[in-house]
């Protein structure tokens, strides 16, 4: 630790939050959602019902419901048996659908041995099932065609069977944001150069994160016009979520440009949970590396 | 003029190893007569194991050699046919013929000797000969592969080249030996790597004429026709072995059993229906050779187009090289199965059609013992356990998800999945067992259930809130008892 060069970078003096205030899970924002998961894990469902409704129409906001729901029901689905028993609506089945994907995940994790791979299919077949139901109970919602596209990307569906489920999606919500994530990540299991193209069409934001997907095969990524064109776009924009702030600092490190880095960062303040630290082992040190890292570097340029 | 070069690099490798413990002492008296104690101990710690590591390596691994007692010896009388031949290819070659014949269960032939000083020095020759070979290629075929061995020792026209391929075959050996090992070996390694580097820098050029010019004794010998097909033959039978004893022996002789027949069912092998795209596939696209690192082989291509080129007629008909070995080639059954084994009778002898049953069926016995054990003996109680609501008293808790951190109901449903392949396993077994259905498998190895489709009820049966109802009326609509017999 001695020899550690960033311990001279002290984020603090660039008006950064200090280390020990980043973090890499926070609670829920939204008080109802928050209090509907607490619910959910005690093993009742009406507030999740109650947060559910209200999403009908709103397709990204109900995504965002649906996922954080659906989190709760892959760690435990007692609350989602009760809620079919009792009031077998559109609403569970779309988060039913949601939070298989997320079990199958979990069984999968980073591993690739037969049993775990198996397991993986097997639970994602048991997903697609489940999201067909929510289709047949609610055929407007986009949502379970979004959780379609998470099944196509896990199972490697033909790219001619994509494309129905991708049909269905955007004739629904032609902008639906978790489904274009999940779009992207179909794509990098079946051609780098179709993925960008279908990045480059649907914006700035997708575009990092292809370019994250796709630096371990190609680090020179980070320096094409395509991400330097998604940057400048990025950078132009009124408002950006953490996530595109996220991997604003990986483009924007890779450039040199460590103190537009810094800025990125003095807006995430402490909040390591977003992408793209959360793909990483260690996410809040990750985070902390590379802000510590930018502070240095700029320095030295001054 | 480059065989000199080699020759004197050869015997280099000495002087250098010698050098460097030369160096190694006198580091250590330097120390000792000026006087300072911790870096005489530490230069004599360090300085001595890798003083002995390099002994190791010149001694132990050079002096050694890659031949060694493999696969039946065959002595002239049980094999004279075989002994003949061999010493009319190494008269005709011009080099003496080995000392002993081995014939090995490896798609694969090789000349071998037990060399001292780094292969600077020859004695005992041994030639191994593939029993897969004698079993797909003709006489002439194995005539050509044959005398290709030989004729890497046979060369007259450069005649230090025979020392130039041993030793380089004895500094492979040596690198490689070393490298496996502790540091210090390999900090040996490392050096002599560099060495070995600047030895096959001069000697590149030199195997590849050696390859080629054996390539040409053995063509003027055999004819181009059987030299072109042997070389275009030999991944062929060497892709169909690999999946005959991986695929098929080595699992039913793990799992306890011995064929009745082993180079005849390998002929069938060959023969059959589903092979013959895979196989043509490998003739017309044969594997790139896993080229050692050191590996001077030239490319197949330019092989078989300097064969060609050469345009030796045939001599005589030819036949089987099978037809060589005396009792019907019994010796290549011998060389995966000893008499031993037989006399001892650890293993029992079945035919392969039993055998594709017995292998799938055991490979469901395994699959479905735990289930068995923790469920009370037999489908029939997994199922009442399974109806009494007992199915979390089924799921292992030894494994755990891919994933660092799971979660209860993720640890559950991978455990599910688990259970489902040993009950799918166990039903399978009990439908077996009472003739109702059987296992087919072909050669690829591709195992097909005959029987009915039970996928969706024992999704049922182990759902959490799923009934045994449909697979127990399936099974009864089949007259199954659901005791098996086992």
């Amino acid at each position: 630790m001695a020899l550690d060069p960033t311990r001279h970078a002290d984020p603090e003096r660039w008006g950064l939050v200090p280390d020990a205030y980043v973090r890499d899970v926070f609670p829920e924002e939204d008080p109802v959602l928050a209090r509907a998961v607490t619910a959910a894990s005690r093993g009742q469902w009406r507030q999740a019902a109650d947060a559910m409704k209200p999403t009908w129409g709103d397709w990204d906001d109900r995504a965002r419901v649906t996922l954080a729901l659906a989190r709760e029901g892959a760690r435990t689905d007692e609350w989602l048996n009760t809620w079919r028993d009792e009031q077998p609506d559109r609403d569970l089945a779309a988060v039913d659908a949601a939070a298989w994907v997320l079990v199958a995940k979990e069984i999968l994790g980073e591993s690739d041995e037969e049993d775990h791979v198996d397991g993986f299919h097997r639970v994602l077949r048991r997903a697609e099932r489940a999201a067909r139901h929510a289709i047949h109970l609610a055929p407007q919602d986009p949502t379970p065609w979004w959780t379609l596209v998470e099944v196509a990307g896990g199972l490697s569906f033909d790219q001619a069977r994509f494309a129905e489920i991708w049909h269905e999606l955007v004739s629904r919500a032609p902008r639906h944001r978790a489904a274009h994530e999940a779009a992207l990540e179909y794509w990098a299991g079946q051609s780098s150069d179709v993925m960008l193209d279908f990045a480059a069409n649907a914006g700035p934001s997708l575009v990092l994160r292809a370019a994250f997907l796709l630096e371990d095969e190609d680090p020179l990524i980070w320096r094409t016009e395509l991400v330097a064109d998604a940057v400048d776009q990025l950078l132009a924009a009124d408002e950006l979520s953490n996530d595109d702030r996220g991997h604003l600092v990986l483009a924007l490190y890779d450039h040199n440009r460590f103190a537009e880095v810094i800025e990125q960062f003095r807006a995430l303040g402490g909040r390591a949970d977003g992408a793209p630290w959360s793909r990483f082992e260690d996410p809040k040190g990750t985070f902390l590396e590379y802000r510590a890292n930018s502070c240095r570097k700029a320095a030295l340029k001054i | 003029m480059r065989a000199v070069v080699a020759v004197a690099l050869l015997v280099g490798v000495y002087v250098l190893g010698l050098a460097l413990i030369a160096g190694i002492v006198l580091v250590n008296v330097l120390f000792l007569v000026h006087d300072r104690p911790i870096g005489f101990v530490w230069s004599v710690v360090i300085g001595g194991t890798l003083a002995f590591a390099l002994l190791t390596g010149l001694f132990t691994i050079a002096g050694a050699s890659d031949d060694e007692e493999r696969g039946e010896p065959v002595g002239e009388q049980d094999e004279p046919e075989l002994w003949a031949l061999v010493r009319r290819l190494a008269d005709e070659v011009g080099t003496r013929p080995p000392d002993r014949l081995f014939v090995v269960a490896e798609a694969n032939a090789a000349v071998s000797q037990r060399t001292r000083l780094l292969g600077l020095v020859a004695t005992t020759r041994r030639m191994y000969v593939g029993a897969p070979l004698l079993a797909c290629l003709t006489e002439r075929q194995l005539s050509f592969v044959l005398a290709h061995e030989l004729g890497h020792y046979g060369n007259h026209d450069t005649r230090l080249a025979g020392v130039v391929a041993a030793g380089r075959v004895a500094l492979v050996r040596m690198l490689t030996g070393l490298n496996n090992r502790s540091w210090y070996h390999v900090v040996v390694a490392v050096m002599f790597a560099y060495y070995a580097k600047l030895y096959f820098a001069v000697t590149a050029s030199l195997s590849r004429q050696q390859e080629l010019a054996a390539d040409a004794t053995a063509t003027r010998i055999a004819g181009s026709e059987a030299a072109v097909s042997a070389l275009r033959e030999l991944p062929v039978v060497e892709a169909a072995w690999t999946l005959f004893h991986d695929r098929h022996f080595r699992p039913a002789w793990e799992a306890g059993f011995l064929p009745t027949t082993i180079f005849a069912a390998f002929a069938g092998l060959r023969g059959s229906p589903e092979l013959g795209a895979y196989l043509d596939e490998v003739r017309q696209n044969p594997p790139e050779r896993v080229l050692g690192r050191y590996d001077s082989h030239p490319p197949l291509p330019d092989r078989i187009a300097a064969v060609t080129a050469m345009a030796v007629p045939s001599r005589g008909p030819d036949r089987p090289a099978g037809a060589l070995l005396a009792n019907n080639g019994a010796v290549m059954d011998r060389t995966l199965v000893s008499p031993l084994v037989e006399q001892l009778g650890v293993k029992q002898r079945v035919d392969w059609a039993t055998l594709s049953h017995t292998a799938a069926r055991a490979t469901r016995v395994d699959r479905s013992r735990r289930l068995a054990r923790v469920g009370g003996g037999s489908l029939g109680t997994v199922l009442d356990l399974l109806d009494e609501g007992r199915l979390s008293s089924l799921l292992r808790t030894d494994v755990r998800p891919g994933s660092g951190t799971p979660g209860p109901r993720a640890r559950r449903e991978f455990a599910r999945g688990l259970l489902i392949g040993e009950l799918t396993a166990l039903v399978e077994l009990t439908l077996a067992d009472q003739r109702h259905a059987r296992w087919e498998s072909d050669w690829l190895g591709r195992t097909t259930f005959h029987g009915p489709d039970l996928t969706t009820e024992i999704d049922q049966a182990t759902d959490d809130r799923g009934s045994t109802g449909g697979l127990r009326a399936a099974l009864a609509g089949l007259r199954v008892d659901q005791v098996p017999t086992r």
